[in-house]
């Protein structure tokens, strides 16, 4: 056992040394809205994105997760507050923030020429690595002015699906929402072609965030396949998601009643993973 | 590293004939030559400046751009956040250049569209726990949805835990009505007055409360929809036989600043009433370990029985009223005033045979038919005053219970009558202090508890022909006994809590604590026979604890690391007087409880832990007692050693693994603990089955051991979950029998193998089948080897939308080893439930025990003796339910 634990310190040593400081000066907002249920488009889902910049390096995730972990943040710093008196208090500001609908985290690295992309699903959090470079952008002369920026058309095809790029010169940044980067430019707008899912900008701050707290914990490590197999595989049955609950602890109706929830979550932004 | 970084081309829409073009170069910053990573390159025409190719610049500053041009010269322009802008002129002949750039930030004018401006004092649920995307058509209160909330868990008492964990707050509308006894909100709250459920945690989705100490802590808010109305639930139902009455009436209003819930429930059909108003979050739990409650003297058989569940014998009529008021004013102070009654008559038989494996292979064996009549009423109440703000919080509750607990009985024992009666009442009254103040970085605290508790115990028995009761051959026709106690008891600290920069945690209290108690007790035996009065037995006898404690915690986290180290000191002063027998005795003594907890997540997958913790124990005022107590008609307790200590050291280890991609889950705890105390239990036996338990000196130990492993296994294609589970228990122990000293030894083994085939629609079936060996022995002889087996079936079908089936069938096996007799039984339940869309009513039929099985025995076994027991079931019962919400 007392091995165990000189193991743990170490560990614990490695991973904090590890962590080299990424922080951001610039934050992109963007609003989202995605459209889960390709049976019925008329159900559409928003939420209002973030993507932190800093010198070549990149966070994309949900505003709302973001503040909700600020919250808490706030909380664990402050020495002064008593842990009961924390949980009454934060519970009004938390109950009235909005939660987010995105719970994943895209971290692109341009010096690793890669994008690590962490999302929860139920009770776990995962993690996988995809290259950075995006193949096959097609710019257009097509031109149209967003937030009086002028912005130049450009097209791709990723995971299955067609999506059109604005993107802007006047911002020199390769850089966009979700996994798009790649254009001399930074994108101010991507929509796929059936209008199913859709990024647009709608603020820009300045920012500091430190960027590398920005990841998921304990995470469990996949390929980029194998963790939309997983992914489409829990959604399919969620019962596979509940493993190791006690057993009866949640009843046949409710698993189906979940279920039939996700089963309205039938279009994924990626429909076709490349391997 | 001298890989390009980008390069993309693309073709102009028009029909010239293209020959291959590269730019390429370096960018570098003009005053330090350093290369600058990540420029923008823009390859441009210079007739109409429209872009032809782009790249960007690698972590050498280098780029190389190849288009299809026919260009003898572009312009490029090279631009980055970090740059200033800069346009050069280039014949595309691939001859490398160096460009030197200037450094600047580039300067964005922030912006924000108006409306998406604040998105923190909106409000919008429609995500993860808006109850409508888990409701069904189904559903009528609160508890149907949060059990298939995902990571949340129903526990059958009623307990909500998040991912394993009991809930630290409920609250309703943001406040805390309850405190704890949400049993009352969940099971009556109707679905279709809330709005959403959120969850506060710790870990997903939203992270609070990880500040100060380990936070295992959830807490679960409930928004509603119908404020500042009446609303609520109820139902009635009707059966039999004999007849059965089930009603509810639950009426609640919650406004901004004032909550109130109301309830009175009422049935004959086999429910507990009393799960409803148990506090179930974690802070009660460990409550109950330290609230020091006086015990009831006298023992009864009840309705436990391995593998039974209760409401299959419960023969009752339970009574339910509770009131719960909320009021807060506008400088954050809370008032809540809780009165609860709860009155439960039961009707319970039980029949036993025991037999009691004496050292040197004598036995003695008894029959016991006990019919009693039980009648338990409980009022209880509190008032709790709670101030919070960012300053400070203060918080006090005032509470009290008043019990009064009945028996009235009849015994056959050997086929000798017996008439028992007992009340065992109880009072309580009890004021909890907390206070918490910030002072410069540090937290302090203040918390004080003082209770009172009181009880006057009597039991009468007549016409008993035994001999041994009392008197060792004198048989007596009238007992009576009567047992006074009460028990005072403070405990108040002041603590500091404060937090380094380096993730760790202190807390340090000091404090005071004291436990007074006074016991007297009479016994009077009368004999018509001999016509007299004898032996009157008397204890009269205090116990005094006064300890001082300084503890000391530290908690360490980081990552998936999480240590927490605690060192509690004690000073403690016993003293003990014995005025009827003229003991006295006090003494000093001075230890430490020291415990540690290590935890690791080593990865997403595995996590690990391990703990270690001493405790020492001392008895009480209900440990002294150096003339006889009768417990019950067969059993007398002398208890005139000296004070009991025992000194408990235990340690645990865990492993957890879980794989959810592939679908396996895997579970290891073992633990070991070992007991070592300054007494030991002496039983003397009389032939006809009575006996004296008494405690005299001797340093022994107790040694626990136990294992279990667990793990599933997800089928996907199948909808199919296999569990296999598997717990070795093991304990060893001395026992004076008959002036005997024998070591004894329980083995019990529980497993069992379970699979669920839940096929999305229409249907669902679980079957469970699980074994139980308890083996004792003692290092004498073996005394017996107990094999129950059972197992349970469940079928769901939902054919139609709005009507819902379920079935149950249950065989239980109860097995001695050498006995040819198993003891078989088979249940089989039924239940329907229909809900016409759109109403606020549903109709259910409950049809139980359909193959009307009318008794249930099992075996029991510890130490040296061994027993089979009979309970009667209630009879086949049908209960037609209308429930209803408004």
């Amino acid at each position: 056992m007392k091995n165990l634990s000189v193991f743990t310190f170490i560990l614990v040593l490695i991973s904090s040394i590890r962590l080299h400081g990424q922080t951001s000066n610039q934050a992109f907002f963007y609003s989202a809205t995605f459209t889960p249920d390709s049976t019925n488009i008329t159900i559409k889902g928003t939420d209002y994105m973030v993507l932190w910049v800093g010198d070549n390096y990149s966070v994309f995730e949900s505003y709302y997760g973001y503040q909700l972990d600020s919250v808490q943040a706030a909380a664990s710093s402050k020495t002064n507050n008593p842990k009961d008196v924390n949980l009454d208090a934060l519970i009004g500001s938390v109950l009235s923030m909005k939660k987010p609908s995105y719970k994943f985290r895209i971290h692109k690295s341009w010096k690793d020429e890669q994008i690590t992309f962490y999302q929860n699903l139920f009770f776990d959090n995962y993690v996988f690595i995809q290259p950075l470079k995006m193949n096959g952008w097609k710019i257009e002369k097509e031109f149209k002015d967003i937030l009086g920026l002028k912005c130049q058309k450009a097209s791709i095809d990723y995971s299955g699906r067609s999506f059109i790029a604005w993107f802007t010169e006047d911002i020199p940044m390769s850089d966009g929402p979700y996994v798009f980067n790649g254009l001399p430019g930074l994108i101010l707008e991507v929509k796929d072609t059936q209008n199913y899912y859709s990024f647009e900008l709608v603020g820009v701050q300045k920012s500091i965030v430190e960027m590398d707290k920005r990841v998921l914990p304990k995470t469990i490590s996949l390929s980029k396949n194998q963790f939309f197999l997983t992914k489409k595989a829990l959604y399919k049955d969620v019962r596979k998601a509940l493993l190791g609950k006690p057993a009866g602890s949640t009843s046949d109706e409710s698993i189906r009643m979940v279920q039939e929830r996700y089963d309205k979550s039938n279009n994924p932004l990626e429909l076709v993973v490349d391997k | 590293m001298k890989v390009i970084f980008s390069s993309l081309f693309f073709l102009l829409t028009t029909a010239f004939c293209f020959s291959q073009s590269i730019v390429r170069g370096k960018i570098i910053e003009g005053s330090k030559k350093t290369p600058v990573f990540g420029v923008n390159i823009l390859v441009k025409s210079p007739l109409d400046s429209t872009t032809i190719a782009f790249g960007f610049t690698n972590e050498s500053g280098q780029f190389e751009i190849e288009f299809n041009s026919e260009l003898d010269s572009v312009f490029l322009t090279i631009n980055s956040m970090t740059i200033q802008k800069k346009q050069v002129v280039l014949s595309p002949n691939g001859i490398p250049v160096v460009i030197e750039v200037t450094s600047s930030s580039l300067d964005l004018k922030e912006f924000t569209i108006e409306g998406i401006k604040n998105p923190v004092t909106q409000r919008n649920d429609t995500i993860s726990y808006d109850i409508s995307g888990f409701s069904t058509v189904n559903d009528r209160v609160l508890s149907d949805v949060l059990k298939r909330l995902p990571g949340i868990e129903v526990m059958s008492n009623g307990m909500i835990q998040y991912q394993g964990r009991p809930l630290v707050k409920f609250y309703v509308e943001g406040l805390d009505l309850l405190q704890g006894r949400y049993n009352l909100a969940n099971n009556n709250l109707p679905i279709d007055a809330i709005e959403s459920v959120d969850l506060l945690e710790n870990h997903q989705p939203i992270k609070i409360l990880d500040s100060l100490v380990f936070s295992d802590r959830a807490a679960l808010n409930i928004n509603l929809k119908r404020k500042n109305t009446w609303i609520g639930t109820g139902n009635a139902g009707v059966g039999g036989s004999p007849i059965l009455l089930d009603a509810k009436f639950s009426p609640m209003v919650f406004r901004t600043d004032f909550q109130a819930l109301f309830t009175v429930q009422g049935n004959n059909a086999g429910e507990n009433l009393e799960d409803q108003q148990r506090n179930l979050t974690m802070d009660a739990l460990l409550d109950l370990l330290n609230n020091r409650a006086i015990k009831e003297w006298f023992t009864f058989p009840g309705l436990e029985m391995s593998g039974l569940p209760k409401e299959r014998a419960r023969f009752n009529e339970s009574f339910l009223g509770s009131a719960n008021m909320l009021s807060k004013n506008s400088k954050e102070t809370e008032f809540r005033l809780n009165i609860d009654f709860h009155q439960e008559s039961l009707l319970q038989e039980k029949s036993s045979f025991t037999s009691y494996f004496m050292p040197g292979a004598d036995t003695i064996s008894f029959a016991e038919n006990t019919m009693l009549e039980n009648i338990r009423r409980k009022l209880s109440g509190g008032l709790n005053w709670n101030r919070n703000t960012k300053r400070n919080y203060f918080d006090n509750t005032t509470s009290f219970a008043v019990v009064k607990n009945e028996i009235d009985g009849n015994v056959f024992f050997n086929q000798n009558p017996i008439m028992e009666t007992a009340s065992m009442p109880m009072l309580r009254i009890e004021n909890k202090l907390k206070l918490l103040t910030p002072i410069k970085n540090r937290l302090f605290d203040v918390r004080s508890t003082v209770s009172f508790q009181k009880t006057q115990q009597t039991l009468n028995l007549t016409s008993s022909v035994n001999d041994g009761i009392g008197n060792p051959g004198q048989s007596y026709d009238f007992l009576m006994q009567s047992i006074d106690f009460q028990r005072f008891f403070t405990t108040n600290s002041i603590g500091l809590t404060f937090k380094t920069r380096n993730a760790i945690t202190v807390q340090s209290s000091i404090g005071v604590s004291a436990l007074m108690d006074k016991l007297s007790s009479t016994l009077s035996i009368d004999s018509l026979s001999s016509n007299k009065l004898f032996a009157v037995e008397r204890n009269k006898t205090d116990f005094t604890n006064l300890s001082t404690f300084i503890k000391n915690s530290v908690e360490y986290k980081k990552g998936g690391f999480q240590l927490k180290a605690d060192l509690p000191f004690y000073v403690a002063y016993l003293d003990r007087n014995s005025i009827s027998t003229r003991q006295s005795s006090s003494f000093l003594s001075v230890y430490l409880e020291p415990s540690l907890n290590a935890r690791y997540q080593i990865s997403g997958k595995i996590s690990t832990s391990i703990s270690f913790a001493k405790t020492n124990e001392f008895g009480t005022g209900e440990d002294f007692f150096p003339n006889p107590i009768i417990t019950s008609f067969r059993n007398i307790d002398v208890n005139g050693s000296r004070l009991p200590e025992s000194v408990r050291s235990r340690v645990n280890y865990g492993l957890n693994y879980k794989n959810p991609v592939n679908g396996l889950f895997f579970d290891l705890s073992a633990s070991y603990s070992k007991t070592s105390e300054n007494v030991i239990a002496q039983y003397s036996l009389a032939d006809f089955g009575g006996s004296t338990r008494s405690l005299v000196d001797f340093d022994n130990e107790t040694i626990r051991r136990a294992l279990s492993l667990r793990g599933s296994k997800y089928l996907s294609n199948l909808y199919t979950t296999l569990t296999v589970s598997s717990t070795i228990q093991f304990q060893e122990f001395p026992q004076v029998t008959n002036d005997v000293l024998l070591d004894y030894s329980n083995r019990i083994n529980t497993s069992y193998f379970e699979i669920a085939i839940k096929p999305k629609n229409y249907i669902g079936f679980d079957i469970k089948t699980s074994l139980n060996l308890i083996n004792s022995e003692s290092n004498q002889s073996g005394i017996a080897q107990i094999k129950q087996v059972s197992t349970a079936m469940g079928l769901d079908v939902f054919p139609i939308q709005n009507h819902l089936f379920r079935a149950d069938f249950e065989y239980v096996s109860n097995e001695i080893k050498d006995s040819n007799s198993p003891q078989r039984i088979s249940f089989l339940d039924f239940s329907y439930r229909f809900t016409p869309p759109k109403s606020r009513i549903d109709f259910s039929i409950i049809c139980a025990n359909i193959l009307d099985v009318d008794v249930y025995r099992s075996y029991f076994s510890s130490g040296f003796i061994l027993g089979v027991q009979e309970l009667p079931l209630r009879p086949r019962q049908l209960l037609l339910k209308v429930n209803f919400s408004f």
